[in-house]
Formats: C-alpha cells, structure tokens, sequence
C-alpha cells in the first residue's frame, strides 16, 4: 500500500471516502509533492496540508486531534494503525423518564461489548439495567445508573442503580418470591439476581435504594 | 424523535402483522397496544402476528406487554401468535423465571405464518362442512 492509500484510509474514518480522496490530492499538490513517493523529509509540510483539510470537515477538537495523531503515525510509521478508542470505563445515566431507560441500556450493551463480554452476556446485562432503570423510573421518578468496568476478582462490570426514593418495602419478600406487583417489578428484582453473579440491595425509607450487581466475563 | 415512532400494522388477508424494528421505549409498546385494539376492531382479522426479531432487549416489563398484546388479541377473537424471539433474550427471559405464557410462539415470521393459514384453512373447511349438514338438515325438515 503506497503512503497515499494508507492516508486515504484513515481519513475516511472521518470525511467519508470521497472527501478523503480530495483532501489527499489536495494536499499532496498543495506542497508541490508526488504522493506516491514521499521522503521523509516532505513529511511535517504533507501532514500540516493534511490537517488544514481535516480541519475544514471535522468539527470536534477531539475528532481532529485523533485524526492527526494516526496521520502520523502512519506517515512516520509507514504501516497503518488501529483507531485509537479508549474504551469508557466509568460511565453514570440520569435516569428520570422512559427515554433514559433506553439510554441506558444502550450504553450498557456498547460497554459490555468494549468489556469483551459475548453476545448473550451483553443481552443478560443490559436487560438487568433495563429493569433497575425502570424501576427507578416507575417507582421513584428520578435516579442514577452507574456503570464501572471492575477487574477484581474478574474482570467484568459492576451496575450502581441509586436513587432517593422511600425505598422498597418489604424488600425480603420481593427478594424470596412472595410478592408479584402488577407492573413485574417482583420478577424484575428476583431476575436481576438470577442473572448476576452479585447481588446487593440496600434500602431504607429515609435514604432510598442501591441496589449494587456485578457480572463477570 | 424516538417519541414519534410509530410501529406499523400490516393487513396480509386475513392475518395482521406487526414487525418490531425499532428501539421499544415504553410508549412505543403501549401506542402499539392501543393500535392493535384499534386495528383489529376496524379490520377484522382471523389472525395477529407480533414478529419481534429486531428487537435486542426484553425485559419483563416488555415481555408483560407483549404477552398482553397476545392476550387481549385472543380475547377479542383473533389467533395471536409471536415470532421471531432472539435466542439470548429466550435465554435471558428463561433464566429471569419470566416466559410469554398463554402466548404461542414461532421461529421465525414464516413458521407464523404458515401455521397460522394451515389452522385458517382448515377452519374454512370446518365452516363448509358445518354449512352443508345444516343445508341438508334444513332439507330433511
């Protein structure tokens, strides 16, 4: 792959194939050079053309930085590089109407994912913070979710459902399977505990509800 | 935007069906409760078909709904099915101890389908039948 294809890749991670090619040979004339054969001298002037183009299509500073900092990596390196993402490791939901629920969920799949937990574990997950958020929504109004990627004992990820509420009552009964509320809550909280390997629950009237889960890869 | 959605009822003869390819937030379902109840009083159906194999998450607040959807649809005389189930929310659903009981479920919308015309037809026949022995009763008279 000549330097000019690796380019082009790159930049079509972020402007779309053709604005790519354009930036490309635009660049390249712009610093009076042969974009198949580019000494390492011509280098600093190609990337400074290069992302003046990027500049003019890629409205995040974030965006932009990354997109430099792989532009010379490949330049200077000659090989092309995987995207840098961090992945997220701590992550927190408002949760205070049905919109959030989805929310919600949704970070949770892309999380476990990135966590490199299987398809049917991410399933399992983030239908327990579907149920945590609902029941937050339903029951209390308004909460949190939190997310945290854990690495001990296992690696895996730990949910925080908070919120500040007057807690649950009876909890014990929800908890052994006596209690069946209309809209499935008792099933809701009898399932998350079926489906996490950890599983607390703290309530009172005066300081809400935490219920705290793990589940490990 | 995800408040406008708007699940699609399709009449295919006799059956209806609604294919879940959307994102269910909580309002969504409801409004397709409240269609179903609708379509089916306007249309008159013999069957309902709830294909949910777009959908990746039920928990057991939507699996309630749909089972109520089924439910309410067979309460008004129409042969509910659901098709389509994703095998991880089965797995999911089944080990949180919570099914679609009183639901009868397919594999896929096709086995719905077909199941659900074989049992038509033959209850077309079953009709026929009935009609001619009371011609010929009508005739003994």
């Amino acid at each position: 792959m000549t330097p000019a294809a690796h380019v082009t890749e790159v930049l079509n991670d972020y402007v779309g194939i053709i604005v790519a090619r354009s930036i490309v040979t635009g660049a390249a004339s712009a610093c009076g050079l042969d974009q198949e054969s580019i000494s390492p001298t011509q280098v600093p002037d190609y990337l400074g053309a290069l992302e003046a183009g990027v500049r003019a299509f890629v409205v995040e500073p974030d965006r932009q930085h990354e997109c430099a900092t792989r532009l010379r990596l490949v330049l200077e390196s000659g090989s092309l590089q995987p995207r840098i993402t961090p992945a997220l490791t701590m992550m927190t939901v408002d949760v205070s109407c049905e919109i959030d629920i989805v929310t919600a969920r949704n970070h949770t799949k892309t999380m476990c994912n990135d966590l490199g937990f299987s398809a049917s574990e991410q399933v399992k997950v983030a239908t327990i913070v579907s149920e945590l958020a609902r029941n937050i929504v339903l029951y209390v109004g308004r909460g949190r979710i939190e997310l945290e990627a854990v690495n001990a004992p296992r690696r895996g990820i730990e949910i925080r459902a908070i919120d500040n509420g007057r807690g649950i009552p009876d909890v014990d009964n929800v908890l052994s399977g006596q209690y069946r509320s209309k809209t499935g809550m008792g099933v809701g909280l009898l399932g998350t505990r079926r489906l996490m390997d950890e599983f607390n629950v703290e309530t009172s009237s005066s300081l809400g509800t935490r219920v705290v889960v793990r589940k490990y890869r | 935007m995800s408040n406008a959605s708007h699940i699609p009822i399709i009449k295919l003869y006799d059956t209806l069906i609604v294919t879940i390819q959307v994102e269910l937030s909580d309002s969504v379902i409801m409004a397709l409760k409240d269609d179903i109840g609708e379509a089916i009083q306007k249309l008159g159906p013999k069957a309902l078909i709830v294909d949910v194999s777009g959908v990746e998450i039920i928990d057991s607040y939507i699996s309630r709904a749909i089972r109520d959807i089924g439910l309410i649809s067979r309460l008004m005389g129409v042969d509910a099915v659901i098709s389509g189930l994703d095998p991880n929310i089965a797995v999911t659903l089944i080990e949180m101890g919570m099914d679609l009981e009183g639901v009868e479920t397919y594999l896929h919308l096709e086995a719905a389908y077909e199941a659900i015309n074989g049992a038509a037809s033959l209850a077309r026949i079953d009709d026929r039948k009935r009609d001619e022995s009371d011609e010929t009763a009508w005739w003994r008279r």
